[in-house]
């Protein structure tokens, strides 16, 4: 469970990222995070991976204050979070398998165990062939599944993504939210921050829509239609 | 929502204890040679930074060892009155010889005084013209070390020895005993003022070229600390790279040192010829101390490493 209490968020500049902000999700939801760029999706999602903290307000994770988490404590969480980018962040100096492997080693997961989850993400992804490639070598498309496994092979509670079709093609963009929704189907907690309209309307599920660091509509997943009005206002 | 799952296990902890650190022994080895110039350059100046302090206390300690040689000729001469009879003069040399401060004392009569000294200078035939031998007899008195290495000392034991009613007058050459221990002093604060520079370039090279290290990758660090990873993991590479630099900017420093000491042996050979025929033996670090240079020369890395880390990592975070 995520729970937001009148969070707002403003940076030393001024900038109020943003405003009261309160909502709910259940443990296995899929959402979408939606807005237009600088509405505060990125935001949103750095307050949940707390490379951000609030500056009003209570973030809650699976009856946790994040608020009141050490350094330590905020190490141990963010493990327990994948986190996906659309710049996929990928380590270019170490092979696909070593990006992958990373979470795991960082958990300091014995080598035996580190191989067999980080070949079984690769090929989750379907990159096990491409394992001793190096990220600059690979397609956006594949870097992304990269990224991807790299953000699953912990086997996080909760995904963060961030505009991860933003750098892809319609038919990659497609992909990738395929493999999302496998890993909604196992029971993971999705949240999806994007402005792809044509994403949601592939998979409509739940949409979080922000505009200028406000949240103006929470749309069911019964919805899709109020979804794409509510993706074209904001 | 579990924090962490604790993963235990014999396997786990041999890999932790083992394998870990020899796999960081190893990707940290390569990671340094990514940046060749900057690795050997680092490794240069650990070198010499070593080098010099330990070649120069080296040259101190074998000036030392030629020194306190040189201490036991800082002999002193008392001549006796000329009424002091052959008998009298060798008892006084037994009574000197159980003082304190005394390693030895002989005595030299007239006639042999007239005959060493003409060994000495080659003067024969102007003294046999004279009427009487004018050297007095002479009690040669050689200080233990604890007055010989200090001129003070040296003069009051001569104060000491001229109140005696048979000696007519005394000598001792104090001042290049004065002058020997001011070089030695002089070397030896050179050695240690150097040292403490030369040690602090050390410290602040080291800690500059880890941060250059840190931040080169710095996107690296940041992702680690995307996904959980403790500082101990973020500075584990740097540290190890670090235990690089120490221990072959310490092995360099002793091939330095050694290659130093071979060259100026054959300088120190051939003066020592001029005086002794059996030349000098010219003391090289001792193995061990070359063990302890290098440990040290790790520890200090890394200590820098650490310290260097502990304040630029802060810097970086994810944004």
């Amino acid at each position: 469970m995520i729970l937001f209490e009148e969070v707002s968020k403003s940076y030393y500049t001024g900038q109020q990222a943003l405003q009261n902000i309160s909502f709910r999700l259940e443990d296995g939801e899929m959402v979408y995070l939606r807005g237009r760029s600088g509405a505060g999706k990125s935001s949103l999602l750095k307050l949940i991976n707390l490379v951000e903290r609030p500056s009003m307000g209570r973030i809650m994770v699976d009856d946790i204050s994040l608020g009141g988490l050490s350094e330590r404590g905020m190490q141990l969480y963010r493990r327990r979070i994948g986190m996906i980018f659309q710049d996929y962040r990928l380590i270019n100096s170490r092979t696909v398998y070593d990006n992958v492997a990373l979470p795991l080693v960082i958990c300091g997961r014995p080598p035996e165990e580190v191989q067999k989850r980080a070949m079984a993400s690769l090929d989750l992804v379907g990159l096990l062939e491409k394992r001793n490639y190096y990220p600059l070598q690979l397609s956006g498309g594949e870097q992304q599944r990269v990224g991807i496994a790299r953000a699953v092979v912990n086997r996080p509670r909760i995904i963060l993504a961030d505009e991860p079709t933003g750098n892809l093609d319609h038919d990659l963009s497609l992909e990738i939210l395929k493999l999302f929704l496998r890993f909604n189907r196992s029971g993971v907690t999705v949240i999806i921050a994007t402005h792809d309209n044509t994403l949601v309307s592939a998979c409509p599920r739940r949409q979080l829509v922000l505009e200028s660091g406000r949240l103006i509509q929470d749309i069911p997943a019964a919805a899709p239609q109020a979804a794409q009005a509510g993706g074209s206002a904001s | 929502m579990r924090m962490a799952r604790r993963s235990g296990g014999t396997g786990t902890f041999l890999y932790r204890l083992f394998g870990r650190p020899l796999e960081m022994l190893k990707s940290s080895f390569a990671m340094m040679w990514r940046t060749p110039i900057r690795t050997a350059l680092t490794i240069a100046v650990i070198a010499v930074s070593l080098a010099v302090p330990v070649t120069l206390y080296l040259l101190y300690s074998n000036a030392t060892s030629v020194t306190d040689g040189l201490h036991e000729d800082s002999r002193i001469s008392l001549y006796l009155k000329r009424t002091v009879t052959e008998d009298r003069g060798r008892a006084l040399a037994e009574s000197m010889k159980k003082r304190e401060g005394i390693k030895s004392a002989r005595y030299i009569s007239s006639d042999e005084a007239l005959v060493e000294f003409s060994k000495t200078t080659g003067f024969t035939e102007p003294i046999v013209y004279l009427a009487e031998n004018p050297l007095p007899a002479v009690v040669e008195i050689i200080p233990d070390e604890t007055v010989s290495h200090s001129a003070e000392k040296a003069k009051a034991l001569l104060q000491e020895l001229l109140k005696n009613q048979l000696v007519e007058q005394g000598k001792i050459d104090v001042d290049w005993i004065k002058k020997l221990n001011a070089l030695a002093d002089m070397l030896r604060t050179l050695t240690f003022g150097l040292g403490v520079m030369l040690v602090l370039g050390f410290i602040l090279t080291v800690a500059n070229t880890v941060r250059i290290d840190l931040m080169d990758r710095r996107d690296e660090i940041v992702v680690e600390k995307l996904l959980g990873a403790t500082d101990r993991f973020i500075y584990e590479p740097f540290m190890y790279t670090s235990f690089w630099y120490g221990l072959l900017g310490g092995l360099a420093a002793w091939w330095v040192n050694e290659v130093f000491m071979v060259c100026f042996d054959s300088s120190v050979q051939d003066l020592a010829k001029q005086y002794t025929p059996n030349g000098f033996d010219l003391a090289f670090l001792p193995v061990s101390a070359a063990g302890l240079m290098i440990l040290f020369s790790i520890a200090l890395s890394m200590i820098a490493a650490r310290t260097a880390l502990g304040y630029v990592s802060r810097s970086v975070e994810p944004e």
